[in-house]
């Protein structure tokens, strides 16, 4: 226990905030929850965890970001990291490059926001059975 | 003494007087000339030509006076100019009212008898008189005059003529002087190739020359440039010739050549020998001499090109005007000499009637005063003594009233008596050495008959004009009918016509239509008609020759026979007079004045008072369209303010749809910015629910009461962080924490949970006050309370926020409609509500722009809060557009002396230059479909407008700038 992690990415402080919540009260002692307000960071975070022999559950992230944006960061993280699970959490993608990004295996699920809690921790555990 | 009275135009009439420059001018025998036979034939000692000038009578020709000149206030012509149409007569004026007492009639030269025809020039200006005065009374007869007017209307042309010779004359000098003033060296030839003006500095260069010499004599023409060709050919060449001179030997001969309109400069260089021979030319075009020179050349040659031209032009006229002056004087002189003969005809006709009164047609009767008895009858007088039955020589003296004091007093005279039905006049003269006086007698019945008659003429004449006054004030509020129905009625009153009526023409003139016809019997209106050309051809082509029809006789005229079998006949009528009715020199129609069973005679009164009707009606139909078209004008003036109105509203619209057209192009944005904080509610809700639920009263139920005890006075080491730390400091400042922990001072075998536990509670180092509990035996339990209670704290810390931040977007939301509050203007905060647009942006500024407000805090402007924020999201939006959502905005101020200026510039695309001047037209668009309305910029131009303001766009490579200048007064 506490050697896989789960890391949410979002620009928005309240929204990371949000998920936060839900994960440390579900998951608090399960897993390592990690969070980052850009994908940069979210990349800095995912090497520092593999480095520490850290796996990685799921990575949920924004799609509309400054910066870097959820598409790029998807592409880039499957492309270093190609067995993370990624979520997208958005209410502004188009359907095509959802589906498009799902079709090229780079994300697991678009959630769309605002999102069910349920929906969030139902994944998380249902991964969890997954992987173990 | 009456004074004259002043002309009430006499300023202009003065003005009139000095234009002829003939006051105070030296005698002139052609005026003389027409005293002479003013004064012969009107028997008269003394004619004059007088010219009223301000104060005074000056006598531009006279005989038997002595005076030059009199004041104006004893001049009986400044009486006669007052009455333009008529000759001014004095029988005598010793017993006239207004002379009685003049000086020139008690004293010097004793005016008794005076007779004044004005002269009136052109413009219908009295300027003088043509007088006859005599010392004794008496009368003129007819044909003296008419002479006398003959003879004023002659000095009134000869006048005319002198001075339009002297304007000749004058403007001839001037020409030659301005032309000698502008260019010394000119010379102007003419086709005969004589010299017709030269400069003065070719007098005092070239030795001999001079004005009406041969040009040939001095110089030698190129064979192309012949003169003649010059003069004859006005649409190849400008006719001149310009020489100038440089040193003493070279001349220049240049010439304008035109052709196609197109002017060419040839410029020859000729050098002249000792004879002035030109030896050879030099022929330039381009090889001008000295700067200077060509300046002056093309000056003079300028001055000298319209000098010729106007010195041509007029020495056409003036040649035409010698041969009118040529025409009339010789037409005086015949007609001088014509009168002469009349006159000498005449006096020798009462030579010889005198001396044989055998002959003479009327009566001469001779009685011997002293013997009281007839000592001759002519055989004329004779029959008229027989036929009234007088005999003797009181019945004589009775019948003609002849007073015994004429016959004491052997005086001669003339008068007048009535016999019977006859009006005579008498001349009476005394034989020399027999007691004899001579009568004769002169039937004037007929003269008096035809004067009556032209006394009855001229009331008539009077009662038209009174008429047509009456017509000419006619009120303008009638109706053009109303008007006729007037018009009718005295027209038919003065020319006594049994019918009247008004046709006008159809739209092309082939019929011509009356409403109705006044019948003047019975005062009544009836049913009009039409007349088609193709039935009445002649009648037509009359009216369209703009004909005066006066037809006496209607059945024969050769203009109205066609009407005798279907309309004059039935009707009974027999004369016509009609006139066409002219407005701007086109026939719009006919008066016709019809009468019925008595033929009617027209006299040249009734034409000219029929024609007046006509003028007044054409006048009314005017007015009458004017209002017809007024009320168009009104009605079109409606539809247009209609238009307007709709054309308002459609803007009002326009701008509505545009506003929404942009919320639309915003509302995911908004929606987002809506829901984000909406989400964060509901999970921090959920949280706290959870944590109170699930771990408050678990762990009360099952944790001992010392332990909450304890973790409670664990949660009151919290404190609240100064600042939110990114996830970045967060995670190093528990890695820290984390670092700490293992420090080997404590036991732990979970230190990253105590960590992040550790910097929930807000420590970011290990607080010494902390040790008891992470040494505590549930330390664990400790701090999973402690944090549980913190992160309630947190979840309504970040409720808060998330409403804050839902508040802050429906605020902004709230620029964009204040309801009913349309056009209000208020007092706001710039930056405020600049601020809260970019919070709307925001969802789209954040990904790859920015925005920078330089904008201070304090800064309030006045207007219409909602429209101005269309028009900062307007800008805005354009730039992310644009610039793909990759631009930094930056929004600044400044007070200027235009007023508020507020600058958004951005570092997007440049606008192409060529674009710019459109960017604000309407429905002018580069974006791609969908993304734009085309109307953003052009409203955003109208709302800037509406605030008084102004709106302009530069744009470069680094740089796009829109600057909103608004004012800084109460708009």
């Amino acid at each position: 226990m506490k050697n896989i992690a789960i890391l949410a990415v979002d620009d928005e402080r309240i929204i990371l905030d949000s998920i936060r919540m839900q994960l440390e009260k579900n998951f608090n002692t399960k897993y390592i929850l990690e969070f980052a307000e850009s994908a940069d960071e979210a990349l800095e975070v995912v090497e520092s965890l593999t480095e520490s022999g850290i796996d990685i559950l799921l990575v949920i992230s924004d799609y509309l970001m400054a910066g870097m944006k959820g598409d790029e960061f998807a592409t880039i993280l499957k492309s270093t990291y190609p067995t993370v699970n990624i979520v997208m959490l958005t209410g502004q993608i188009t359907a095509e490059a959802s589906s498009s990004l799902i079709e090229k295996n780079i994300i697991l699920k678009l959630i769309e926001k605002p999102w069910k809690e349920g929906d969030l921790i139902n994944l998380v555990k249902t991964l969890s059975v997954y992987e173990n | 003494m009456q004074k004259p009275e002043i002309p009430y135009n006499e300023k202009q009439r003065l003005q009139a007087v000095k234009s002829y420059q003939i006051l105070d001018t030296l005698d002139d025998h052609e005026f003389d000339d027409i005293t002479l036979v003013a004064s012969e034939i009107c028997q008269t000692p003394i004619s004059v030509i007088s010219i009223i000038d301000e104060n005074r009578q000056w006598f531009k020709a006279k005989v038997g006076l002595d005076a030059k000149e009199t004041s104006r206030d004893v001049a009986f012509c400044a009486h006669a100019i007052n009455k333009a149409e008529e000759i001014l007569i004095i029988p005598d004026a010793r017993l006239d009212e207004r002379f009685h007492d003049n000086p020139l009639v008690t004293g010097n030269p004793n005016i008794v008898f005076y007779a004044g025809v004005p002269l009136i020039d052109e413009d219908g200006f009295a300027l003088g008189t043509l007088c006859a005065i005599d010392t004794k009374p008496k009368t003129l007869t007819e044909q003296q005059l008419r002479a006398l007017k003959i003879l004023a209307k002659q000095v009134m042309d000869l006048m005319t003529l002198k001075k339009k010779n002297n304007a000749l004359i004058n403007s001839e000098r001037h020409l030659i002087e301005s032309i000698n003033f502008n260019c010394p060296y000119f010379l102007l030839i003419n086709g005969e190739n004589e010299i017709v003006e030269l400069g003065e500095n070719y007098v005092k260069s070239i030795k001999g020359i001079q004005k009406n010499s041969r040009f040939s004599d001095y110089f030698i023409w190129e064979s192309q440039f012949n003169p003649s060709d010059f003069l004859s050919d006005q649409q190849k060449y400008n006719k001149l010739l310009f020489f100038n001179s440089i040193d003493g030997k070279q001349k220049f001969k240049c010439s304008v050549k035109k052709q196609n309109s197109h002017s060419y400069f040839i410029f020859a260089n000729a050098v002249i020998n000792s004879n002035y021979l030109i030896s050879n030319y030099n022929l330039k075009i381009t090889d001008f001499p000295k700067q200077d020179f060509i300046a002056e050349f093309l000056f003079l040659l300028q001055a000298a090109t319209s000098g010729l031209e106007d010195f041509k032009r007029l020495n056409t006229i003036l040649s035409e005007k010698n041969k009118e002056l040529e025409i009339s004087k010789k037409a005086l002189i015949n007609s001088n000499s014509v009168l002469e003969h009349q006159v000498n005809e005449r006096t020798k006709k009462i030579k010889n009637l005198a001396l044989f009164p055998e002959q003479n047609p009327n009566p001469v009767l001779e009685l011997d005063y002293e013997k009281k008895e007839i000592s001759y009858l002519n055989p004329v007088a004779k029959q008229k003594t027989e036929t009234y039955k007088i005999s003797t020589f009181d019945e004589i003296i009775k019948s003609f009233n002849l007073s015994y004091d004429v016959i004491t007093k052997k005086e001669n005279t003339k008068y007048e008596f009535q016999f019977k039905d006859e009006i005579y006049e008498v001349s009476v003269y005394f034989l020399e050495n027999i007691p004899t006086l001579r009568l004769y007698l002169h039937n004037i019945t007929e003269i008096r008959l035809k004067e009556k008659l032209e006394k009855t003429k001229q009331d008539i004449f009077i009662q038209q004009q009174k008429v047509l006054l009456d017509l000419r004030s006619i009120p303008q509020e009638l109706t053009f009918a109303q008007k006729l129905e007037v018009i009718y009625r005295k027209t038919s009153s003065i020319l006594k016509c049994d019918r009247c009526s008004v046709w006008l023409y159809n739209d092309d003139n082939s019929a011509i239509n009356a409403k109705h016809i006044y019948v003047r019997q019975t005062d009544t209106l009836i049913d009009g008609m039409s007349l088609h050309s193709k039935d009445f051809p002649n009648y037509f082509n009359a009216l369209a020759k703009d004909e005066v029809i006066s037809a006496t006789d209607a059945e024969t005229h050769s203009a109205t026979n066609e009407f005798a079998v279907p309309y004059l006949k039935p009707l009974n009528i027999v004369s016509m007079l009609d006139i066409p009715i002219i407005k701007s020199n086109k026939s719009i129609g006919v008066i016709c004045n019809e009468y019925i069973e008595n033929k009617h005679e027209f006299t040249e009164n009734d034409i000219a008072f029929a024609q007046s009707i006509a003028d007044v009606i054409s006048l009314a139909y005017e007015t009458e369209q004017l209002q017809l078209s007024k009320l168009e004008l009104k009605e079109k003036n409606k539809s247009l303010q209609h238009a307007f109105n709709e054309l308002v509203n459609l803007q009002t619209d326009l701008i509505n749809q545009e506003k929404l057209a942009t919320l639309g192009l915003l509302i995911a944005g908004i929606a987002h910015e809506v829901n984000t904080p909406l989400g964060a509610i509901k999970a921090s809700n959920d949280n706290i629910k959870y944590t109170i639920t699930n771990d408050f009263i678990k762990a009360l139920k099952v944790i001992d009461p010392e332990d909450i005890k304890k973790s409670i006075d664990l949660f009151m080491l919290y404190k609240k962080p100064l600042k939110i730390f990114s996830t970045r400091e967060e995670r190093e400042i528990i890695k820290s924490l984390d670092i700490e922990l293992n420090n080997g001072k404590y036991n732990l075998s979970n230190t990253l949970f105590f960590a992040r536990n550790i910097y929930t509670l807000g420590h970011y180092f290990i607080d010494p006050a902390l040790n008891e509990y992470i040494n505590h035996p549930n330390s664990s339990l400790l701090f999973s309370f402690a944090s549980n209670l913190i992160k309630v704290l947190q979840s309504i810390e970040t409720i808060n926020i998330a409403v804050e931040k839902a508040n802050k977007v429906v605020k902004a939301l709230n620029n964009f409609s204040h309801g009913n509050m349309d056009n209000e203007i208020t007092d706001f905060n710039l930056r405020e509500n600049i601020e809260s647009i970019v919070t709307i942006l925001w969802n789209k500024i954040k990904y790859g722009s920015s925005v920078v407000i330089e904008i201070d805090e304090s800064i309030t402007i006045m207007g219409n809060q909602e429209e101005l924020s269309q028009v900062w999201t307007n800008i805005i939006n354009n730039a992310l557009q644009a610039s793909g959502n990759k631009c930094i905005i930056k929004i600044s101020y400044l007070y200027s002396s235009n007023g508020h200026e507020i600058i958004f510039s951005n570092n997007g695309p440049e606008i192409p230059q060529d674009v710019i001047p459109r960017i604000f037209d309407a429905f002018y668009s580069t974006k791609k479909r969908g993304e734009g309305t085309g109307l953003g910029l052009n409203i955003v131009k109208k709302i800037i407008d509406k605030h008084k303001g102004h709106i302009i766009c530069n744009s470069n490579v680094n740089e796009t700038k829109f600057i909103i200048t608004l004012p800084t007064y109460k708009i």
